[in-house]
């Protein structure tokens, strides 16, 4: 099972990587532009931001900067870098809110939702200057199924749907709008963000790593390393599968609290229909749980039968990380539903905790300079898979 | 919110009220973590064999907290808090993952709900 690339084919590569990537001060340098400056990154959702001029500031500190998006009255969200025209003040000073234009509180240049110049006080003074000419310095903007992407490039090198490449028709029809943000939790990891990353896209630290928690719902006897039940490259990102033991046995309050929710974390829908996203366990499984979806560099997207995972990984410097995992899940339907969920917040919780427990010590070790590479299994191809990518915009790939 | 009688037919679950019908997710995760094993195994011992007459009474009202009468909503963040220990209990008999690596206390909370 698992063992060839669904996409291709063509089977699963292991190898060896070198070590130099997660550690190097001047390899993460030269990442934040030839990377996180060019490729397309996702911000948000769409339904953060719901009416003209509600807005969002996100700091995207691998790039210096500060993102406003607002949404105009046109219905379109633009990015701008949050930075006032005049002489350089920072504008919106509220995370977040509705405006119908932003004052600058140095001089009070004003701009309006779609960016433009709207007030100059003491404009005679300015003849050198055109107001009309005046804009906010902005990033390109595009959203695929609700997810707000921004580029830093002033001149993308690609589209967001030529970047997506083959992952963009793959969810067609995933109802990630009608779910609702269920869990965000976030925090400052010291490992650099690849790192972070890979622990979180294989399966094969499941049966050891969780085995006090979800390493019996992915890995029973029929599956002791829990490989997957498939894998996919397409382009610069790819997907996986990630296999479910069906003979898994809930303890009672899991059984129960499965029961009552509208989005129980497994099991998956036993026969996915042929209505759901074709991209969604392409092999339509049935001992499957949920796919792991990296859409390089940064953004996990992972999707299950009735609900969806985020994770964001957000580099601050080359030894630390921003974490972001959002649990999206049906709304409850009613109170009992809502306490039922959270017993599937706790478990998360207790998952990730985990996940994050072995990255701080390995970026350690890493930095002692004893390895110089490491070993992937097959089952790690997307590791290999992520870095020969990164390595190909590290090489300045047009 | 002050502590009012938890309504009809679950008069017995009174006792647990005070500690644990907490507002917010973040409160109920430090009450796990600074709790003794005995306090955590009497709430579920106690809890277990009622939960699904608590969620089936909650199924009433809707998925809003702040819209729940107070004695319901008392039943609702015992039930939250009931979810909180029962996980990590009901496998392991204990009160956390073993992860001394990185500590309950490091996740932060960010608000949550409708919309996205
Ligand atoms: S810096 Fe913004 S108005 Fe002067
Ligand atoms: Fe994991």
């Amino acid at each position: 099972m698992g063992n060839v690339d669904f996409a291709t084919g063509a089977p699963l590569r292991s190898g060896t990587v070198p070590v130099r990537p997660y550690i190097d001060a001047d390899y993460y340098e030269a990442e934040r532009k030839r990377v996180f400056g060019r490729c397309w990154l996702n911000l948000a959702r769409e339904e953060e931001l719901p009416a003209p001029g509600d807005y969002l500031v996100k700091d995207l500190e691998v790039l210096e900067t500060q993102v406003l998006l607002v949404r105009g009255d046109d219905q379109q969200i633009r990015a701008f870098h949050n930075v006032c025209l005049h002489r350089g003040n920072r504008l919106a000073r509220d995370r977040c809110g509705n405006a119908r234009g932003f004052m600058c509180n140095f001089h009070g240049w004003v701009y309006d939702t779609k960016g433009q110049l709207r007030e100059l006080p003491d404009e005679d003074q300015f003849p050198h200057l055109d107001p009309e000419k005046i804009a906010l310095k902005s990033l390109a903007c595009h959203i695929w199924n609700g997810f707000v992407f921004v580029n830093a490039d002033p001149e993308p090198q690609t589209s967001l749907a030529q970047f997506l490449g083959e992952m963009n028709g793959a969810f067609d029809g995933f109802p990630f709008a009608d779910m609702q943000l269920t869990a965000f939790y976030h925090a400052e990891v010291n490992a650099n963000w690849k790192l972070v990353g890979d622990a979180l896209q294989e399966a094969y630290h499941a049966p050891i790593l969780h085995r006090q928690t979800v390493a019996d719902a992915v890995a029973g006897p029929d599956n002791p390393h829990c490989h997957l039940a498939s894998m996919r490259l397409h382009g610069d990102h790819h997907g996986l599968s990630v296999h479910g033991n069906l003979h898994h046995q809930p303890t009672p309050i899991e059984q129960i609290a499965f029961d009552y929710s509208a989005s129980p974390i497994y099991p998956a829908p036993a026969a996915p229909s042929d209505s759901q996203a074709p991209g969604v366990n392409p092999r339509r499984e049935s001992a499957w749980i949920f796919d792991i979806n990296v859409l390089f560099p940064n953004f996990h997207l992972d999707p299950s039968g009735t609900w969806y995972g985020t994770y964001h990984l957000w580099p601050l410097a080359v030894d630390r990380t921003r974490w972001e995992f959002r649990i999206y899940m049906n709304p409850p339907k009613n109170a009992g539903d809502m306490v039922a969920q959270e017993y599937t917040k706790v478990f998360g919780r207790f998952v990730q905790r985990e996940d994050l427990s072995t990255v701080e010590a390995t970026h350690e070790m890493l930095r002692s300079g004893a390895l110089t590479e490491l070993h992937l299994s097959a089952q790690e191809m997307p590791l290999l898979h992520s870095l020969e990518v990164l390595e190909s915009y590290m090489q300045g790939r047009p | 919110m002050s502590i009012v009688n938890l309504p009809e037919g679950f008069e017995d679950l009174q006792r647990f009220v005070g500690k644990w019908s907490l507002a917010t997710e973040q409160e109920r995760m430090q009450m796990r973590v600074h709790s003794s094993m005995d306090e955590i195994s009497e709430f579920y011992n106690t809890l277990s064999p009622r939960i699904e007459e608590m969620l089936a009474h909650l199924e009433q009202f809707p998925a809003q907290l702040e819209a729940l009468p107070e004695a319901d909503q008392q039943l609702a963040t015992l039930g939250l808090s009931f979810m909180e220990c029962s996980r990590i209990f009901e496998m392991w008999g204990a009160q956390d993952v073993h992860c001394a690596n990185f500590p309950p206390e490091r996740l932060g909370f960010a608000p949550t709900g409708s919309p996205a």
